[in-house]
């Protein structure tokens, strides 16, 4: 009998524990991740995203750092002659698109009723909502200028819009500008400004009032040629509206410890990468010698640029950069001789180098080009530069009094080198303008081997491609959109025009 | 509680109510063998579902109806009797061994032994004997391989303890699980795979394998597989895949009342069974063309004034200069002033005396197990351990597993029983080999990065005397520092891994037979392990040194209590009914972290020797299933027979107020034989027709409903939070499957033919997906439920005897054959593909109007009449969008089984035969761009050097007419000079070796390097000899048997791989990044029993 009562309480122990679900909310809690955070956490992370995965080793050296010829592969060609992988583009796409969608969460945050309350801690809404208003417009221009058009007013809008149709860029553009002013406009120097997590200004609203005009300027003067009046409109603010001296750029500083290495360090000394070297288009251009392959004139034959011995250190006591488009077995002859970040890294491979967004050099150029080739705006965005790298002052000196005045090719082509290494929008640029002249395009020489002339010879297209292909993984799943978009670029090659460029 | 009394009171009246038209029989079963009792052998009324099981000694009471007259007394791996009753109330039965059993009874879902001919689903049967037959394979799963129609076992080749992955009727879930459930004497027990996303797409990692090949194989007593819903309803959500049911030996009285003990030995020998065929005309690098070169290779350092030459150690591909033995140069070895042997001394450019085979070793593994049982009148138990102590094939790999594994029973009372299960499994590994197209995988570095001259002799010495590296990929002759590849010996003795998993499962319940009629039992199930395992990257690799460490724990408790209602109704009809509550509770734990920025000192790995501190990982989930269930099967005058089953979930993983959900299932059987003009009809001795429909519902994921932020690295002082990449759903519904089943089973002469054919079709719908959505809507997935699988298939087991001979010789031949057609009907609005996994640019989808693991990627462009069009540059154009070239489901799967027996001896072949299915190769793609593989240096069409160059001969015509897309994507016929043309002009333009071989990745990668995965082996052999008792003295059973595993293989499609492939159980599968090779294995082994 005691045995049958033992069993008869396991069976009542058992079926309460069976009778009921109440205890199922012990079971749906989530024991691992939190449901609200700082927004300061939050735009840490999307500024970090963005320069890890913009400026790293597969979209920026294997990509715009390629397209721009600032640097060459030493071994494994393919994208130097613009077969580029796939998976890298189109994880570049989505990067882009889910870091957009984190700044979308701090203006959320900022805006809706139930939260924007708690999210006062970090700094007044207004600001809050600016700062990631103006790093959206910085990264939408990217997107549209590697893609054309591109999602834009239905995207980032979660399962409310599954399929978002791609905005044409000339309707981007002028959404770009208008966001721009209006974060301006709503930034209240008034009020707190971010209080934590903002990396790039530390939270400086007067810093980022200037970083948004500046940023217009940029991006008001890629669709110059097709509306000149948003342009006219952000240099009618006078330079002081404008990001001002070196002290007041835009970058974004890593720390230089692991975790939080510069990407570029990362693919040097954790992946063990040592795949790039110096472009022998650029390195030429430094040094001041004409292209005698391409009968090619330096703009600036004859002046050796201090900023070189920054950018890399000579092989053998001379500067030699890897000859531009060769397949992978010609470069083997060269490859010893070019500049070895992994031997001599140099300031661009620091663990805690600043990725530049945007700098006063680059307003300067800008500046100049607005006023006709200004050549004070030009000797300063050029001084500017020298001096951001760390230029000797006695060679800042010699180098400005050798420097030709501005013209056209000259201020573009000193914006083009102080540009480096924002790889995209050196290529950008050249897409914009044509300059420099000395990049080596496809069908010229790029280089003279034992047995002759190496042409510049691309697996795919037969000129510096225009634009990437769309990502593979939106011909599955917004399938309408991308064949819409297709259709109104007019195909999805490298060599279509983005709009400002037709 | 007042519910359930009332239940069970009704139950027993009913069983009253029957009662006066029974009577109690009561008997023992033995042994032909050994003459002693059977314990829990099955005792059946014929024709009916009531039935007992036998006790510890073999004994049983049952209560038999007056008009059933036969009994069927059963025993896995025995003989089944038909016993006709006749004036006693007391029988006695001996059971004889028997190979396989046409007829019979099988365990079906809870454990429940039931009459074969009385189900209404396909269940098929393995015993444990046949699995351990062939003891060279340490995972149990494997060894079920072509064993059963419907279960599609794939197996990882050369891993150690790595994946199986089984798929029976195919694949059901877009993106859940597929595998079925593994149950173990009624526990269910874990089959996770914690292997990574990149593990499994074969981009490298460890494959830890799946956790249910923890059952040890020498004690499974049989292993029955439930195929479908209708025979898993009554195990829940998990069983919609079908459940793999294992029963394991128990403990029997042993011969003179003592203790038995049985000791089972073997030794098993693995060699390399494959490899790539490699060219062996080039060796590595490239060919130099500066000025200051000689022969294609590069100036090196200058001894005693003459220059000498140096091959290209930089590039890891085999484009290099022809070999040459009057060419001397300085190899890789030669700039190491301590390695006097080599220092500065040319060698002749040849190939390898020591080529890649010579890098494996032979593995030898030693399996023992020793058992002992007992029993007595009230309790029985079985004693086991197991120890497998292995070496593996690769350089530094071992293995050890150790098993203790106990069970018994015993009666408190004459109607209060006892009874436990308990496992304890405790694996080591050292050196697993590191899987798909990673930094530390050998195959990698010989088959699709590497060198061809390279000398696996000379490679042994991988370390200077200070420690570091020395690997032939140096980055220049006077600059050792490695670029892309360590060397393969470095990888193995610095680079590795290691691993232990402690895991306890076993269960403890008692049964109080209420009345004779009702028995309730109680119990509760626990399957626990934790799992430890560890990699390393030591300072001078080729990549960042690191160390990483993580522990996992998993606890499974399933509280179960179940009424058995076993009784006959009237004369004619009878019913065994079953009512239970089960409680399912899961809680997974993981703790680990990873060094960051590189180790401080060498040789230290702990997290704590991290140059910055060490990332931290820690999570953990809970989940719990509510569930009521109940089923009853009815028996109609021996020819009829109906079975119902119900459940209803509850669960905590889907939103509050729609938790619950019901599934039922119903299933029909006939006997056709029975009915009067086909009784008399000899040459069928059987025939049955039977006909099911089920639903199994299903929940997911813990923490599916809501969204939460996930943490990231802090960025120095700053915290770092971000949104998640996939939208979770707070409105999701519970999956269901549903499934309708027909077939027959008919047998033919006596037992000399038999057939048993079923066909299905199962739909999988309301699936709980993480739909890819564009990224531009700020989420790479959102979880939705949507999409329907269907699979339709049929299956057939056709059982053989062909010869059977007077003098004790026959020969069994068995075949299993089973085809299933998968598609993907739908998945969530406005999305047509869902990506699964991929790996440089091929991906595997599951795709509407496809079947699943449609591989995709980009192909040929052909025209109309299946010309592939090539440009005037001699090269293939290919798609501009990425299509599908196949899926990974195969068109069917077959095995043929063979068992010749005469006297003590016996011999088994089998043969394990795939038609269709794809695996993309990556082995293929990369080893034909660098230059490894054996076409890389064929001769061309001409009958020339293909690597000459194309003005001398050389070079490579793609076959195809020349051609291009227009706008609108039309092929458009060109000519030579690029001119359009009417008609199709066949390509005359060579390309050379080097633009043809590297191709493969830059054009039609996908048509180039996906091939058919159907195979042909020979996976087993074996022959076995019992010795003659006469010679045995005091041991009752000897014998030795040796045996062979995948001896041979045919019908490949591509040479250079085994389309046997998988880095995971996952779902991601197609994709060979990279194969360890497949291993043949050979082996002896002896069992004696006292």
């Amino acid at each position: 009998m005691k045995r049958i009562s033992i069993f008869l309480i396991f069976l009542v122990s058992l079926t309460l524990m069976l009778g009921c679900t109440k205890d199922f909310d012990k079971f749906s809690e989530n024991p691992n991740d939190p449901q609200q955070v700082s927004t300061g956490f939050i735009l840490t992370y999307a500024q970090k995203y963005l320069m890890d995965n913009m400026r790293d080793e597969w979209f920026g050296g294997r990509c715009t750092f390629l397209l721009s010829q600032y640097w060459a592969q030493n071994n494994y060609t393919d994208e130097d002659r613009y077969l580029f992988r796939t998976t890298v583009t189109d994880a570049q796409w989505r990067y882009f698109y889910l870091g957009l969608m984190n700044l979308r969460d701090i203006v959320r945050l900022n805006t809706d009723e139930e939260t924007k309350n708690d999210a006062l801690a970090n700094g007044a809404n207004e600001n809050q909502i600016a700062v990631a208003n103006i790093l959206t417009a910085y990264i939408m221009q990217i997107v549209t200028d590697t893609w054309g058009d591109v999602p834009f007013t239905q995207a980032l809008l979660g399962n409310e819009n599954q399929t978002p149709v791609y905005d044409k860029q000339s309707s981007i553009y002028p959404a770009l500008i208008t966001m721009l002013k209006d974060a301006a406009a709503m930034i209240d120097l008034n009020k707190d400004g971010i209080k934590s997590g903002d990396i790039i200004y530390n939270g400086d609203m007067a810093l980022w009032k200037k970083f948004a005009n500046s940023l217009r300027l940029r991006i008001a003067l890629r669709m110059k040629a097709k509306d000149p009046a948003p342009f006219n409109e952000v240099v009618a603010l006078g330079p002081d509206a404008l990001i001002a001296s070196n002290d007041e750029i835009a970058a974004f500083k890593y720390v230089g410890v692991a975790p939080n290495n510069g990407p570029l360090y990362d693919a040097w000394f954790t992946e063990n990468r040592n795949d790039f070297t110096m472009s022998k288009p650029f390195v030429d251009l430094l040094k001041g010698v004409n292209d005698t392959l391409n009968s090619k004139t330096n703009p600036f034959t004859g002046i050796f640029d201090p900023r070189l011995p920054i950018f890399c250190t000579p092989v053998n006591g001379e500067y030699l950069g890897m000859p531009y488009g060769m397949t992978d077995s010609d470069t083997k002859a060269y490859a010893a001789n070019c500049p070895n970040f992994k031997n001599d890294p140099s300031v661009v491979q620091a663990s805690d180098f600043s990725y530049v967004l945007m700098d006063y050099a680059e307003v300067c150029f800008i500046l100049s080009e607005a006023n006709g080739w200004d050549q004070t705006w030009y000797a300063n965005g050029v001084e500017a530069s020298l001096e951001w790298w760390g230029v000797a002052a006695g060679d800042i000196a010699t180098y400005m009094a050798a420097l030709p005045a501005a013209n056209q090719e000259r201020v573009l082509t000193q914006k083009y080198i102080a540009l480096y290494p924002q790889g995209e929008q050196g290529w950008f640029e050249y897409r914009r303008t044509g300059f420099p002249h000395t990049l080596v395009h496809p069908g010229e020489i790029t280089h003279v081997g034992t047995s002759g002339n190496i042409i510049f010879t691309p697996l795919e297209g037969n000129q510096i491609p225009r634009r990437l292909l769309y990502p593979i993984e939106e011909q599955g799943v917004n399938a309408n959109s991308y064949a819409a978009a297709v259709a109104q670029m007019g195909g999805d090659t490298q060599d279509i025009n983005v709009w400002w460029a037709q | 509680m007042r519910k359930l009394t009332l239940f069970l009171a009704l139950m027993c009246l009913l069983g009253l109510q029957a009662a006066f038209a029974q009577r109690t029989i009561t008997g023992k079963i033995t042994s032909s063998e050994d003459k002693l009792g059977i314990p829990g052998a099955t005792v059946l009324v014929k024709g009916t579902t009531v039935g007992v099981i036998s006790d510890a000694n073999g004994n049983f009471t049952l209560q038999v109806p007056k008009d059933k007259n036969i009994l069927l007394i059963s025993f896995v791996g025995m003989k089944t009797v038909q016993l006709t009753l006749g004036e006693s109330n007391v029988v006695n039965v001996e059971l004889s061994p028997e190979a396989q059993a046409l007829e019979g009874v099988v365990i079906t879902a809870l454990g429940i032994s039931r009459e074969k001919k009385s189900l209404g689903y396909s269940v098929q049967n393995v015993s444990g004997e046949d699995l351990i037959k062939t003891r060279g394979e340490a995972n149990f799963i494997n060894t079920l391989s072509g064993r059963i129609a419907g279960v599609q076992v794939t197996g990882a080749s050369g891993t150690m303890g790595g994946s199986s992955r089984i798929l029976i009727r195919g694949v059901n879930s877009v993106s859940g699980n597929n595998q079925p459930l593994f149950v173990i004497d009624g526990i269910p027990i874990d089959n996770s795979d914690f292997n990574s996303t990149n593990t499994a797409r074969g981009g490298g990692g460890f494959d830890y394998g799946n956790m249910a090949q923890d059952v040890n194989a020498d004690d499974i007593e049989s292993v029955s597989v439930l195929k479908g819903p209708n025979a898993a309803a009554l195990y829940g959500s998990r069983a919609a895949n079908g459940v793999i049911l294992i029963t394991t030996k128990k403990g029997k009285q042993a011969k003179g009342g003592g203790i038995g003990v049985t000791w089972n030995s073997s030794v098993t020998f693995d060699r390399v069974a494959m490899l790539p065929t490699y060219q062996n005309k080039y060796g590595g690098g490239t060919i130099y063309t500066g000025e200051d070169g000689k022969d294609g290779f590069a100036p090196g350092p200058v001894v005693n004034d003459v220059q000498m030459y140096v091959p290209d150690f930089y590039t890891d591909e085999s484009w290099g200069p022809k070999y040459d033995p009057n060419i001397m140069v300085l190899a890789w070895n030669s700039f190491d002033e301590w390695d006097t042997e080599n220092y500065l001394k040319p060698k002749p450019w040849v190939a390898p005396e020591n080529d890649v085979i010579d890098f494996f070793k032979t593995g030898v593994g030693f399996n023992n197990t020793v058992s002992f049982t007992g029993a007595t009148a009230v309790s029985n138990f079985r004693l086991s351990y197991s120890n497998l102590d292995a070496d593996g094939y690769m350089p530094n790999s071992k293995q050890n597993k150790n098993t203790i594994s106990f069970n018994g029973s015993t009666d408190l009372s004459d109607r209060l029983k006892a009874f436990t299960t308990f496992n304890y499994v405790k694996t080591v590994y050292v050196g697993r080999p590191e899987t798909g197209y990673g930094d530390n995988n050998p195959m990698v570095r010989f088959n699709q990065w590497g060198q061809r001259q390279l000398d696996m002799e000379e490679m042994k010495a991988y370390l200077n005397p200070d420690g570091s590296q020395r690997t032939w990929n140096r980055t220049a002759w006077d600059d050792p520092t490695p670029v892309y590849s360590n060397n393969p010996y470095w990888s193995r003795y610095k680079d590795y891994q290691d691993d232990e998993r402690n895991r306890y499962f076993g269960n403890v319940g008692l049964s109080y037979q209420i009345c004779p009629s009702i028995r309730l039992q109680g119990k509760v199930n626990a399957d626990y392990y934790n799992f430890r395992v560890r990699e390393r990257i030591a300072i001078g690799s080729a990549f960042l040194s690191s160390y990483s460490e993580y522990l996992r724990e998993n606890t499974e408790i399933n509280s179960e209590l179940m009424a058995f209602f076993n009784r006959n109704l009237s004369e004619k009809i009878s019913l065994n009914a079953t009512a239970g509550l089960n409680q399912m509770t899961r809680k997974y734990f993981r703790n680990g972290g990873a060094t960051q920025g590189g180790l401080v000192l060498a040789g230290l790995y702990t997290l704590a020797n991290s140059a910055v501190p060490a990332s931290v990982d820690d999570y953990s989930n809970q989940k719990r299933i509510n569930s009521i269930l109940g089923s009853a099967s009815f028996g109609y005058n021996n020819r009829l027979y109906l079975d119902l089953t119900g459940r209803n979930d509850w669960a905590s993983t889907l939103p509050e107020d729609k938790n619950s959900y019901f599934y039922p299932s119903a299933t029909v059987s006939f006997l056709l034989s029975e009915l009067n003009y086909l009784k008399n009809f000899k040459p069928l001795s059987f025939a049955k027709v039977r006909v099911g429909w089920a639903q199994v519902g299903n929940d997911t994921d813990p923490y599916r409903l809501l969204n939460y932020y996930l943490a990231n690295d802090n960025f120095g002082e700053y915290s770092s939070y971000r949104l998640p990449t996939t939208l979770n759903n707070d409105k999701l519904k519970p999956e269901i499957t549903t499934s309708l089943e027909f077939g027959a089973e008919l047998i033919f002469l006596n037992n000399r033919l038999g057939l048993d054919i079923t066909y299905y079709d199962k739909s999988s719908k309301n699936q709980i997906i993480p739909v890819p959505t564009s990224s531009a809507t700020g989420y790479r997935y959102q979880i939705v439920n949507a999409g329907e699988i269907t699979n339709k298939g049929i299956e057939i087991a056709l059982n053989t005897t062909p010869v059977k001979l007077n003098n004790g010789f026959q020969w069994d031949l068995n075949f299993n054959w089973a085809k299933n057609e998968n598609m993907v009907v739908e998945l969530a609005e406005g999305v047509n593909t869902y990506l699964l996994g991929s790996l440089f640019g091929i991906e595997v989808h599951a795709e509407e109007g496809k079947p699943y693991g449609s591989i995709r990627g980009y192909t040929y462009v052909t025209d109309d009449k299946g010309n592939k069009i090539v440009g005037t540059n001699g090269r293939y154009i290919q798609s501009t969008t990425i299509k599908s070239v196949g899926s990974v489901l195969p068109d069917w799967n077959m095995g043929i089984s063979n068992t010749l027996k005469y006297k003590n001896w016996d011999f088994g072949f089998f043969f394990d035969i795939q038609k269709g299915g794809s695996l993309f190769s990556l082995t293929h793609m990369w080893g034909m761009y660098s230059g490894i593989l054996e076409e890389t240096a064929a001769l061309n069409d001409k009958g020339n050097e293909m690597r000459d160059a194309v003005a001398d001969g050389g070079g490579v015509l793609n076959q195809g007419v020349y051609g291009k897309l227009d706008a609108d994507g039309n092929v458009v016929y060109l000519n030579p000079d690029g001119s359009t043309s009417e008609v199709p002009v066949a390509n005359s333009t060579y390309v050379s070796a080097l633009t043809w071989a590297a191709d493969h990745y830059s054009r039609a990668r996908a048509s180039k390097n996906t091939f058919g995965a159907d195979y042909i082996k020979l996976r087993e052999i074996r022959l076995g000899y019992n010795l003659p008792s006469k010679y045995l003295g005091p041991i009752q059973k000897a014998s030795v048997g040796v045996y062979a595993r995948n001896l041979a293989t045919w019908g490949l499609k591509n040479q250079h791989v085994d389309p046997e492939s998988v880095t995971s159980a996952g779902n991601i599968q197609g994709i060979e990044g990279g194969q360890l090779p497949p291993l043949r294995s050979f082996g002896i082994n002896l069992v004696l029993s006292f």
